[in-house]
C-alpha cells in the first residue's frame, strides 16, 4: 500500500512492483484502518478534493461512487457530523473513485447495520462482476462466506488455506461454514487469526 | 487511467485544504486584532498622563513609548510586540501542524497510498506553510499602518535613537524590517515542521516548536552564557532594530538572517528525510 516499508520480500501487482509511492499503486483503492476526511469540509468537497490530489486522469465515476454512499443531502454536510457507518460508505466511495482495477479493503463491513452490510456486500460484487478484483481482510467469516469468490485463510501470520470459495467449502469437510472450517484448521490453537478473500 | 506524481495534491488545492480550516482564519484575526487592540487601548484606556498626547509607555526613548507619534511608529511597535510570542506562535501552528493533523485525521494514508510521493507532499504542505506565514507576518505591518494612520495619523518615524525618517524611507525600512522578521522566522517554521513530521499529534509538535523558541529566548538572555548565545538563533530575533539607524548597519541582520534561514533549510531538508523512511501506521 506504500505505507510501511516490508522487512522481506516483494509485492507485485500486474507484474510491477509495489513500494511506498510507486505509480502502479495509482491503480489501486484501499480502505484501511477506517476512514480518513477532512473534518472540516463536507463529504462531496473530500470526495473531490481527494480525486484532485491524486493525480489520476479519466473518468472519475462520480456519481455511481456518490450513489454508493447512499449519504442523499448529508453529502454536503460537514463530515465532522456523520456517524461511523456514513463516514464508512464514504470512506469506500473515496477508495472506488475512478474505479481502480483493484480494491484493497480492511473491514469493510465494520460500523455498518444489518442492511447497509446486504446493500454493500452487493456494491462489492457488482464491484467485482466488472473484471475488478476486490480484496477484502475481515474477522467475519460467515460474511467473507456470502461475498468472496475465492479466499484465503491465515492465522497467526502463517496461510493456512486458500483456494476458491467453493472448494474450501466442500473438501469433504464435517465443517460446512467458513468459520467452523477455520476453527478445525487451527486446532486447539488460540483464535487470533485474521482471514481473506 | 492515467497517472502523474506532478500533477498530486496540486498548489491550489492544498491552499484550499488549509483556507477553509478555522485555525487558519483565528490565527489571522489573531494578528489582524492585536494593532486594533493595542489602538483602542490606547485610545480609550485610563491614561495615566495628564494633559498631552496619550502614551503607551512613559519614555521618549523607546519603541513603546514612540508608538503613538504616527502610523510608521506605532507600525514599528506592533513589530516589536510581535516578534517574541505572537508570530513565533502563529508560526509555529501553520508549519507544525500541517502534516500531524493529517495523520490525526487518517487523511495521510489515503493520500500517501493514492499515492501522492512522499517528498512531493511534503514540498506541497512546505509551500503552502510557508506561504500562510509569510502572509500573517505580512498582516503584521499591513493591519498596524492602517490602524495607526486612522488613529494617529501619518507622521515622520521617530527612532529611539532620535532619528527622524520621511515616510518614504520609513515605509522601506519597515520592509525591511519585516523581510528580516519573516527570514528569522524560518527557523521556527522548520522547527515545527520537522516536529509535525515526527508526531500524530499535531498541538504536540506546535507546542514543542514554542515550548523550544521559549528555552531558547531564556537560554539568549542568560549573559553568562556569553559567546554561546551567538549560535542562538533567537539571539537575532530583535536584530532588525539595526534598520531603524541613520546609516543600515547590516552585518548583525545578515548573519542573523543567514543563520535562521540555514538552521530552516536544515530542519526542513531533515523533516523531509525523516518522512520518506518512515513507517505511517496511523
Amino acid at each position: 500500500m506504500g505505507l510501511i516499508f516490508p522487512t522481506e520480500g516483494s509485492i507485485y501487482m500486474d507484474g510491477k512492483a509495489i513500494y511506498p509511492g510507486s505509480p502502479a499503486l495509482s491503480n489501486l483503492g484501499s480502505f484501511v484502518e477506517g476512514p480518513g476526511f477532512l473534518p472540516h469540509l463536507s463529504g462531496r468537497e473530500n470526495l473531490s478534493l481527494y480525486w484532485r490530489s491524486i493525480g489520476r486522469d479519466g473518468e472519475k465515476y462520480l456519481n455511481e461512487v456518490v450513489a454508493i454512499t447512499k449519504l442523499g443531502t448529508a453529502l454536503d454536510k460537514k463530515v465532522r457530523s456523520y456517524s461511523q457507518g456514513m463516514r464508512q460508505r464514504l470512506a469506500i466511495a473515496q477508495a472506488m473513485l475512478g474505479m481502480p482495477d483493484l480494491l484493497v479493503l480492511d473491514e469493510p463491513t465494520n460500523g455498518l447495520d444489518p442492511q447497509q452490510i446486504v446493500e454493500m456486500r452487493d456494491v462489492l460484487r457488482d464491484y467485482a462482476s466488472t473484471g475488478r478484483t476486490v480484496i477484502i481482510s475481515s474477522h467475519l467469516l460467515a460474511e467473507v462466506q456470502q461475498t468472496c469468490s475465492h479466499v484465503v485463510l491465515m492465522h497467526r501470520g502463517q496461510l493456512i488455506a486458500f483456494g476458491p470459495m467453493k472448494k474450501i467449502l466442500t473438501r469433504n469437510r464435517k465443517s460446512n461454514t467458513l468459520e467452523e472450517i477455520f476453527l478445525e484448521l487451527i486446532g486447539d490453537d488460540l483464535v487470533i487469526g485474521k482471514e481473506k478473500k | 487511467m492515467s497517472y502523474s506524481p506532478a500533477k498530486t495534491l496540486p498548489y491550489s488545492v492544498e491552499l484550499y485544504r488549509q483556507l477553509k480550516r478555522k485555525r487558519t482564519f483565528f490565527a489571522c484575526a489573531f494578528v489582524l486584532s492585536l494593532p486594533i487592540l493595542v489602538a483602542i487601548a490606547v485610545k480609550f484606556g485610563p491614561s495615566g498622563n495628564s494633559g498631552g498626547p496619550t502614551r503607551l509607555g512613559s519614555g521618549t526613548t523607546d519603541l513603546i513609548g514612540l508608538a503613538t507619534i504616527g502610523a510608521a511608529n506605532f507600525t514599528t511597535t506592533m513589530l516589536y510586540f510581535s516578534t517574541p510570542f505572537l508570530l513565533v506562535t502563529v508560526i509555529a501552528l501553520f508549519n507544525g501542524d500541517t502534516v500531524a493533523s493529517e495523520a490525526s485525521w487518517s487523511t495521510l494514508r489515503y493520500l500517501l497510498a493514492s499515492p501522492v510521493p512522499r517528498t512531493r507532499l511534503l514540498v506541497q504542505k512546505m509551500k503552502v506553510s510557508l506561504t500562510l506565514s509569510a502572509v500573517a507576518v505580512l498582516l503584521v505591518p499591513l493591519s498596524a499602518w492602517i490602524v495607526g494612520t486612522i488613529a494617529f495619523g501619518t507622521k515622520p518615524l521617530q527612532t529611539p535613537l532620535g532619528a527622524t525618517f520621511n515616510n518614504s524611507v520609513a515605509l522601506s525600512r519597515i520592509g525591511i524590517m519585516t523581510g528580516y522578521l519573516a527570514i528569522s522566522l524560518l527557523f521556527v517554521a522548520g522547527l515545527a515542521f520537522y516536529l509535525s513530521v515526527r508526531t500524530d499529534a499535531p498541538l504536540g509538535a506546535v507546542g514543542v516548536a514554542v515550548g523550544i523558541s521559549i528555552l531558547l529566548n531564556i537560554l539568549d538572555a542568560i549573559t553568562a552564557l556569553g559567546k554561546i548565545r551567538d549560535w542562538l538563533p533567537v539571539h537575532y530575533a530583535f536584530s532588525w532594530f539595526d534598520a531603524l539607524t541613520t546609516t543600515i548597519d547590516w552585518s548583525i541582520m545578515i548573519r542573523g538572517a543567514s543563520y535562521c534561514a540555514i538552521s530552516g533549510i536544515i530542519l526542513f531538508a531533515l523533516a523531509i528525510n525523516r518522512f520518506a523512511h518512515k513507517d505511517i501506521t496511523s
